[in-house]
């Protein structure tokens, strides 16, 4: 039977799905915080091809990438453009020197690609996190962890939201194209006008949904025992500590490497520690 | 009995608000008794459901006068904690209390807090579970359940907590006529279990067979206090406080009136049957039960083999074909997901048919944009939060018409003229977020008819509306109508159905499974069952009597074809 997650629904029987909160939880955290430790092109590269693989091999349903195709695309853009303007990153060719001292070298097209590969896999890590987690993991996960149930609640109330939000997001804007606006004409400037309109009415209806999810959970007793207790009973295998461990050393050992070893560090450049 | 609760000389202001919202509420509800408290929208009914469950004014911020006691103890000497443990509450909107995804989690919720032992919450959960028949459903996501379905959910996760009063605000505004029924059935069950049931509701025709009380909230005060049959059997006087009596009771008190009958009038339809039986009611006029189909000129809106596939495989519209025509006053209806929205979501082009095709004024949508498609067709959501995005309601009027291009002076013109239309002449310069729910609703149907649409679609035109606002919603729309365009609407409320529209359509599934002029469809209870929908109470009643052929589409209609005596 699948599994609603935040995002999707996932095979029950994917391995992800079937893994321990504190493990899972542990492996999602830990590849976002590995793609941001690594700098080296190849290494991230690898390390992107390996989560768009694990869509796969974790059988989770790629349509829930197909939403965020178009936010990489407009971040790639971004990053590209900012390298290209405003950075002196040194190469052994340079192509352009702008008047403000920029200039463009074999280097910044590199590391501007670098960079793309890092928010892709931090984006692809993020959807594999939203494609394959429940509230319930992030809540018994977080107790695994010893941290407050506030904050594992705060943390998995504003996952789910996410998605309310975005699905009031467009109903919003599809009001707006129905009364002849076109996001897709005009200046930045027009544009983001437009844009301005939408969160208008995302503030009211956010503060709104706010106000009620308060009341419900008041009207639940949220916080009204001093110790709470827990409906499911998770143990712990020494499978899921042996992974969670590897885990902890994985990003540990990307740390050393890139900031004591300069091995995960852009070419060229110094460790910066 | 003792008294579960007893509410003296309570008053409360908001912090922020200008006026008092509670007047001086005195009230005592008995242990186990079934307590229906109505009302216009703007009365108090939702703030007096805040101040039992304790959360005025333990997490409301206001000013507080009198006292709520729960159990013999005042509420503001208890703790929040302890108040939630003897009364429950339900909100309208089931989506924005889950907090967990899965049903079984959600149920467990309100006990992990409260710090229940496990083995003990294993056994609570599943009988709340059980009580509200949602065993089944427990590994399913809540917010993809049916409307009821969400509900009984939200209830059971209440019930998880065993509380001995359960309050619930307007649990069923927004469900089909089915999901209704399912909700009023199983809080019949509960009563019978003991508990203390204190409901807010608009549908008179479900709280007569199970309220053992109703309570009239009217600017703040109680304005009327009894039994369910001395409450509604006062037609005139409910009518007037902005309340719709059951059909049948009304239909009994214009034929007691006519007839100069002097009796207890019925308020449900069982009664109703056996209180016109026992008058001799014989029926003068029967329908032939003949078809009719309207097919005036071209049609304005085509689908033709029109299917749609959602990105997770949903086929939401199954090889659609219906034309819609000039003119028309159409009512769609069909049960939660049943493929409504979705269906009026490609006439205004925002949604593209997945295999065949959707034309507008004989074009096909796919080959238009929806700016060009929404100058001469409007659409009106359900909850106008979605439609207003201005800050003032001059401005929120005016976009659409800048968009179109047109100049100031002309703006100012047909923004003013609709204003006074919906009745929010005047307050042009009011910021939006400023209305009041009714008013929010008519602005934006104003910021579409200010477009001057030809057509004009609009989705569940009255939920949370009380009488007064949606017999003014609805008579604006069927002004609309006799201007000659063409009116959609998407609809759960059956009574506006069979008042407003000249042609409904039933879906089912993606399916379209009737379509035809309201008594015809009405008149089929067995198809209309397959898509969880029962006709008004005043077409059952002619059902019941007579016979399929004798289907009454109003309570007018139904006294004009009845006769006492003999």
């Amino acid at each position: 039977m699948s599994q609603r997650t935040f995002f999707t629904y996932v095979a029950g029987d994917s391995p992800l799905v079937r893994l321990h909160p504190l493990p899972k939880v542990t492996l999602l955290l830990s590849v976002n915080l590995v793609a941001l430790i690594i700098e080296a092109p190849i290494p991230l590269l690898l390390l992107t091809i390996m989560l768009a693989l694990s869509f796969k091999l974790l059988r989770v349903p790629l349509i829930g990438l197909k939403k965020f195709v178009i936010v990489v695309l407009i971040a790639s853009q971004a990053v590209l453009i900012s390298y290209l303007l405003g950075s002196s990153i040194p190469g052994s060719q340079v192509y352009y020197t702008y008047p403000w001292g920029a200039y463009v070298s074999d280097m910044t097209l590199l590391y501007a690609a670098t960079m793309i590969m890092r928010y892709t896999s931090m984006l692809l890590g993020s959807t594999l996190i939203l494609a394959t987690t429940t509230s319930r993991d992030i809540v018994y996960g977080a107790a695994a962890f010893r941290l407050p149930h506030t904050i594992a609640l705060m943390m998995s109330l504003a996952f789910r939201t996410t998605t309310i939000f975005v699905e009031d997001f467009i109903r919003v804007r599809d009001a707006m194209i129905l009364r002849g606006a076109n996001f897709s004409e005009g200046s930045i400037l027009e544009r983001a006008r437009k844009y301005a309109n939408v969160f208008t009415s995302m503030i009211v209806i956010a503060l709104r949904r706010i106000m009620e999810i308060a009341y419900a959970l008041q009207a639940k007793g949220f916080g009204a025992a001093p110790k709470r207790t827990y409906y499911r009973e998770y143990k712990l295998r020494i499978s899921d500590v042996v992974i969670t461990l590897t885990l902890i050393a994985g990003v540990l050992c990307a740390y050393v490497l890139r900031y004591y070893v300069g091995f995960l560090a852009f070419p060229g450049w110094l460790p910066s520690v | 009995m003792g008294e579960a609760v007893r509410i003296r000389d309570l008053w409360w202001r908001y912090g922020l608000g200008q006026d008092w919202t509670l007047k001086g509420v005195d009230l005592t509800v008995r242990e186990g008794e079934f307590l229906v408290i109505v009302g216009p929208s703007g009365a108090g009914k939702s703030t007096l459901c805040l101040a039992l469950c304790g959360l005025i004014p333990h997490f409301l911020r206001g000013y507080y006068r009198g006292e709520v006691i729960i159990n013999g103890r005042d509420t503001r000497k208890m703790r929040l904690s302890e108040i939630t443990k003897i009364v429950g509450i339900v909100f309208q909107d089931p989506d924005t209390q889950f907090v967990t995804m899965s049903v079984e989690d959600e149920v467990a919720f309100p006990l992990e807090n409260h710090g229940v032992p496990r083995e003990e919450m294993i056994k609570r959960v599943r009988k709340a579970m059980e009580s509200t028949k949602i065993l089944d459903l427990r590994d399913k996501y809540p917010h993809e359940l049916s409307g009821g379905q969400k509900q009984r959910v939200a209830i059971a996760s209440i019930l998880a907590l065993e509380p001995e009063i359960l309050v619930l605000d307007e649990p069923t505004s927004d469900l089909d006529p089915v999901g209704k029924a399912e909700i009023f059935s199983m809080l019949a069950e509960l009563k019978k279990s003991g508990r203390t049931i204190i409901l807010v509701e608009h549908n008179m025709e479900e709280a007569a067979k199970y309220a053992d009380r109703i309570v009239l909230l009217r600017e703040g005060k109680i304005t009327v206090d009894g039994s369910p049959r001395k409450v509604l059997g006062d037609v005139e006087k409910i009518k007037s406080m902005g309340i719709y009596p059951p059909q049948v009771t009304e239909l009994a008190h214009l034929l007691s009136r006519s007839n100069g009958v002097n009796s207890e009038l019925p308020i449900t339809l069982e009664e109703a049957v056996d209180w016109l039986r026992e008058m001799g009611a014989r029926a003068v006029k029967v329908f032939d039960g003949e078809h009719y189909v309207r097919n005036a000129g071209d049609p304005v809106i085509s689908f033709n083999n029109a299917s749609f596939v959602y990105p997770d495989g949903t086929l939401a519209l199954n090889s659609i074909n219906i034309d819609f025509y000039r003119g028309e006053f159409v009512a769609i209806i069909g049960q939660n997901g049943s493929g409504k929205t979705t269906l009026v979501k490609h006439i205004v082009g925002l949604l593209k048919p997945t295999r065949g095709e959707v034309r507008v004024f004989g074009k096909k949508t796919t080959e238009m944009s929806i700016k060009e498609i929404a100058t001469r067709i409007g659409y009106i959501y359900q909850n106008p939060d979605h439609q207003l995005f201005c800050q003032t309601v001059y401005e929120e009027c005016a976009y659409g018409l800048r968009m179109l291009g047109l100049g100031e002076s002309e703006i100012k013109k047909r923004v003013g003229d609709i204003l006074e239309k919906v009745g929010l002449g005047g307050l042009e310069s009011v910021e939006t977020f400023l209305l009041s729910k009714g008013q929010r609703q008519r602005l934006a149907i104003a910021s579409v008819l200010v477009m001057d649409p030809e057509v004009v679609i609009v989705d569940e035109p009255t939920t949370g509306q009380d009488m007064a606002q949606s017999l003014s919603i609805m008579n604006l729309l069927k002004s609309l109508h006799g201007e000659g365009r063409t009116v959609i609407i998407v609809t759960h409320n059956m009574r506006l159905v069979s008042e407003y529209a000249e042609r409904v359509v039933v879906m089912k599934a993606g399916n379209i499974i009737l379509d035809g002029e309201p008594r015809w469809v009405f008149s089929q209870p067995a198809r209309l069952k397959e898509a969880l929908i029962t006709p008004p109470q005043i077409t059952q009643l002619g059902h019941v009597l007579v016979g399929e052929q004798f289907s009454p589409l109003t309570v007018y209609e139904a006294a004009s074809m009845i006769r006492l005596g003999e």
